[in-house]
C-alpha cells in the first residue's frame, strides 16, 4: 500500500468520495451470497419460525382431536405423517409442536444471555473481588449436573414449558459468562481500549464499545450451539413431565410419547426427530456463519 | 535523588509553565506471587516545557514507557505528584479528569493495536470527538476527514478497517485521532520502532510538522539514541528507574556527563572509521540488572568503567553541574568525566 500521502490523487474541486457504509440489506445480501450453506439454513430457520407463528393456518388438524379409530397409522393421504397412539395427526402435531420448541428454545436462550453476558462483561471488566465473588458463583453452578439443575429450578418456579426453559436459561447462563468473563479479561489489557480511557471514554462506553464486540464472536456461536441443546433440553424435561403439559404438543412431548411405542410404531420418533434434528443443524450453521460475516478481517 | 535540588519548586500555574511537572515519582508494582516488589520508576523529577520535545531514552525495563504512561493519565504515582498545566493529578475528581484528560494524549508504539479492530477508520477517529460534546455529528465528520487529509491519508480511507491499512497508514490513523482533541502534550511511546525504517522519516516528519502547526509538547519515548536526538531539544536518559543524566539534547549528545550515556553513544554506529573517530569506544559488560533487585548505590555501578568504592554504597546525587544539564553521578565534572586509566580501548 501506498504510504505516502496520495494528494495527487485527490485534486481539489472533486468532490469527495462518498462516505457511507452500505445499507443493512445491501450488507445481509452479500452475505447470503457469499456463503450459500447460511442461506439453506437461514431459509430453514424461517420456515421453521412461520410454521411457529402460522400453526393455526398451516395444520390441517386440531392437535389435540383424538381420534380412535385411526391410532398408530402409517403416513397417508388423510394423514401426512400418520396419526401417533391416540389418533391424532402427526403433521398438525408437529407444526403446533415448532410452536412449543421455537419458544422453549428462544426463552431459554434469550434468558442464557441475557444473564450471563452482562454477569461475564463485568466480571472479567472489573477484576479483584467482584470478579472473585461472581466466578466462585459460576463455578458452583457449573458443578451441577445441568439436567439435575433445571430439574431443581423448575421445583422451585413450578411446572410449565415457560418456568422450565427459565431453568433451562439459568442453567446456561454460567456457560455463556465465563466465555464472556475470559474475552473480557484480555480485551480489557487491549492498547485501544487504553487509547479510548485517554480520550475521556467511561467504563460503559468501553465496555459496549470496545469490549462487547469484540467478545461477541465466540458467543454467537455458544449461542446457536444453546439453540440446539435447548431444543433438546426442552425434549428431556417434556419428557419427564416438566414441562410442555398434554396435550399440547412440543417436539420433545412427542419423542417422548413415542418412544413407548417405540416397538409397535418406530416410524412415530422419526418427524419430531427430525424436526429437531435439522432446526439445530441450521442454527448452528448460521451461527458459524454469522460469526464470519461479522469479523471484519475474515473479509476481503 | 533525595538531594533538594532535586525538587526545584513548582513554576505552574502560569500560562507559559510547563505542561507537566513530575515530582519525586516512584512507581512500583507487586510481582505476581506478591512478595516481591518492582520499581519501575524510583524518585525522578522533571518538567516538560510547553511546546517542546522532551526525549527519553533506555533500555528496555528502564522503567521509560512508566513514565510515559504516568503522563497520559494511565497510571497513577505510587509516590510523588504530577501536576498537569498546575493541577495536581491527586486533586482531580473523575469527572473532572475525563474531561481534562484530553489535553494529554498519547501514541503507542502498535499502530495495529492502537485501532479497535472492529471500527472503521471513521468511527474511530470520531471515537475521541463524542466525548467533547457540542457537536453534531456532521460537524464531527467533517473534522475527522480534514484531520485524515491532515495526516496525509485519503478520505476514502475512512471507510476502511484497521487490517487494510498499512502499518504507517495506521500510525497516520493514530495521530489524526487526538487531533480535534487540540492537545497540549502527547506521549509517543516508541512511535516509530513499529515501523519500517522507510516509513519512519515519514512519521517523525509528521509529528515535527504538528508541533510546529499545533505547537504540541512532546514526551518523545525511544531505545534509539538517534531518532530521539534528531527530534528531541532536551533528552533525559533512564536506567533502572532512574534518571541519569538531563539536558539539551546538544549538551547531552557532545557533552555528555555520565558514563551511561557515554556508553549509549558509543554504541551507536558511527559513520566515520574507527582512527578518526574522536570518541574512544565503550562497551558495556552484562545486562542491565534486574529491576526486582537493583544494586545498591549507584544503579550503574555494576556496569560503570569508572566505578569507584563510593558508587556501590552511595546514591549519587541529582546536580544541575552545567546550566539546565543535570546528573546524577560521583565522578562527573562540569567539564565532564574523568579519563579512564584503563579500560578504553580506542
Amino acid at each position: 500500500m501506498n504510504d505516502t500521502a496520495p494528494s495527487q490523487s485527490q485534486p481539489t474541486g472533486v468532490i469527495a468520495p462518498r462516505i457511507d457504509r452500505p445499507g443493512f440489506f445491501t450488507r445481509l445480501l452479500h452475505w447470503l451470497i457469499d456463503d450459500p450453506i447460511a442461506a439453506i439454513g437461514l431459509a430453514v430457520l424461517i420456515v421453521i419460525f412461520s410454521c411457529a407463528i402460522f400453526a393455526d393456518q398451516i395444520a390441517p388438524y386440531d392437535p389435540t382431536l383424538q381420534d380412535y379409530a385411526a391410532m398408530l397409522e402409517p403416513p397417508s393421504s388423510a394423514h401426512l405423517l400418520g396419526t401417533d397412539d391416540l389418533g391424532r395427526d402427526v403433521f398438525s402435531r408437529l407444526i403446533h409442536g415448532a410452536t412449543a420448541s421455537v419458544y422453549a428454545a428462544v426463552l431459554a436462550v434469550g434468558v442464557a444471555t441475557a444473564l450471563g453476558v452482562p454477569v461475564g462483561l463485568i466480571a472479567g471488566y472489573t477484576g479483584g473481588w467482584v470478579d472473585e465473588v461472581i466466578s466462585r458463583i459460576l463455578d458452583t453452578f457449573l458443578s451441577f449436573p445441568a439436567i439435575v439443575l433445571a430439574i431443581a429450578v423448575t421445583g422451585v418456579l413450578g411446572i410449565g414449558l415457560t418456568n422450565a426453559m427459565l431453568s433451562v436459561g439459568i442453567v446456561f447462563a454460567p456457560q455463556l459468562a465465563r466465555l464472556v468473563r475470559a474475552r473480557a479479561l484480555v480485551l480489557k489489557q487491549e492498547l485501544y481500549v487504553e487509547a479510548s480511557q485517554c480520550f475521556g471514554a467511561s467504563s460503559g462506553w468501553i465496555l459496549l464499545r470496545h469490549i462487547l464486540p469484540n467478545a461477541i464472536q465466540p458467543v454467537l456461536v455458544q449461542i446457536t450451539l444453546l439453540m440446539a441443546v435447548a431444543l433438546l433440553a426442552e425434549a428431556s424435561l417434556s419428557f419427564l413431565g416438566l414441562g410442555m403439559q398434554p396435550p399440547d404438543p412440543s417436539w420433545g412431548s412427542m419423542i417422548a410419547r413415542a418412544y413407548i411405542y417405540a416397538q409397535i410404531s418406530p416410524a412415530q420418533m422419526y418427524a419430531p426427530g427430525i424436526a429437531i434434528l435439522v432446526t439445530a443443524l441450521a442454527f448452528n450453521t448460521v451461527g458459524e456463519s454469522l460469526r464470519e460475516a461479522l469479523d471484519p478481517t475474515s473479509r476481503h | 535523588m533525595t538531594n533538594s535540588t532535586a525538587t526545584p519548586p513548582l513554576a505552574s500555574g502560569t500560562a507559559d509553565g510547563p505542561v507537566a511537572e513530575v515530582r519525586d515519582l516512584s512507581i512500583r508494582f507487586r510481582t505476581l506471587d506478591g512478595t516481591g516488589e518492582l520499581r519501575a520508576v524510583d524518585d525522578v523529577s522533571f518538567d516538560i516545557r510547553r511546546g517542546e520535545t522532551f526525549g527519553i531514552i533506555g533500555e528496555s525495563g528502564s522503567g521509560k514507557s512508566t513514565i510515559g504512561r504516568v503522563l497520559a493519565g494511565l497510571l497513577d504515582p505510587s509516590d510523588g505528584t504530577v501536576h498537569f498545566d498546575g493541577h495536581d493529578r491527586a486533586d482531580f475528581s473523575r469527572r473532572e479528569w475525563r474531561q481534562a484528560r484530553r489535553a494529554y494524549q498519547m501514541v503507542f508504539q502498535d499502530p495495529s493495536a492502537a485501532l479497535n479492530p472492529r471500527m472503521t477508520i471513521l468511527d474511530s477517529l470520531l471515537e475521541p470527538m463524542r466525548f467533547m460534546g457540542g457537536m453534531d455529528r456532521a460537524e464531527m465528520r467533517q473534522r475527522a476527514l480534514d484531520a485524515l487529509e491532515r495526516v496525509g491519508l485519503r478520505h476514502d480511507m475512512a471507510l476502511r478497517y484497521p487490517h487494510e491499512l498499512s502499518g504507517g497508514q495506521k500510525q497516520r490513523v493514530n495521530i489524526a485521532r487526538i487531533l480535534p482533541l487540540n492537545p497540549k502534550l502527547v506521549v509517543c511511546d516508541e512511535v516509530v520502532a513499529a515501523l519500517d525504517v522507510s516509513i519512519r522519516g515519514e512519521i517523525l516528519n509528521l509529528f515535527v510538522e504538528l508541533q510546529r502547526d499545533f505547537g504540541l509538547a512532546y514526551a518523545f519515548i525511544a531505545h534509539d539514541i538517534a531518532i530521539v536526538a534528531q527530534i528531541s531539544d532536551r533528552i533525559a536518559v533512564t536506567y533502572l528507574g532512574k534518571f541519569m543524566e538531563l539536558g539539551r539534547t546538544d549538551d547531552v549528545i557532545d557533552r555528555p556527563l555520565h558514563p551511561y550515556t557515554v556508553a549509549l553513544l558509543s554504541a551507536e554506529p558511527q559513520p566515520l572509521p574507527a582512527h578518526l573517530r574522536d570518541r574512544t569506544q565503550l562497551r558495556l559488560e552484562g545486562d542491565i540488572p534486574s529491576p526486582l533487585d537493583p544494586p545498591s548505590g549507584c544503579r550503574f555501578h555494576t556496569r560503570c568503567p569508572w566505578a569507584t568504592e563510593i558508587c556501590k554504597h552511595e546514591s549519587p546525587a541529582w546536580r544541575e553541574l552545567r546550566p539546565d544539564h543535570f546528573t546524577a553521578c560521583h565522578h562527573a565534572t562540569p567539564d565532564g568525566l574523568p579519563p579512564l586509566e584503563i579500560g578504553s580501548d580506542g
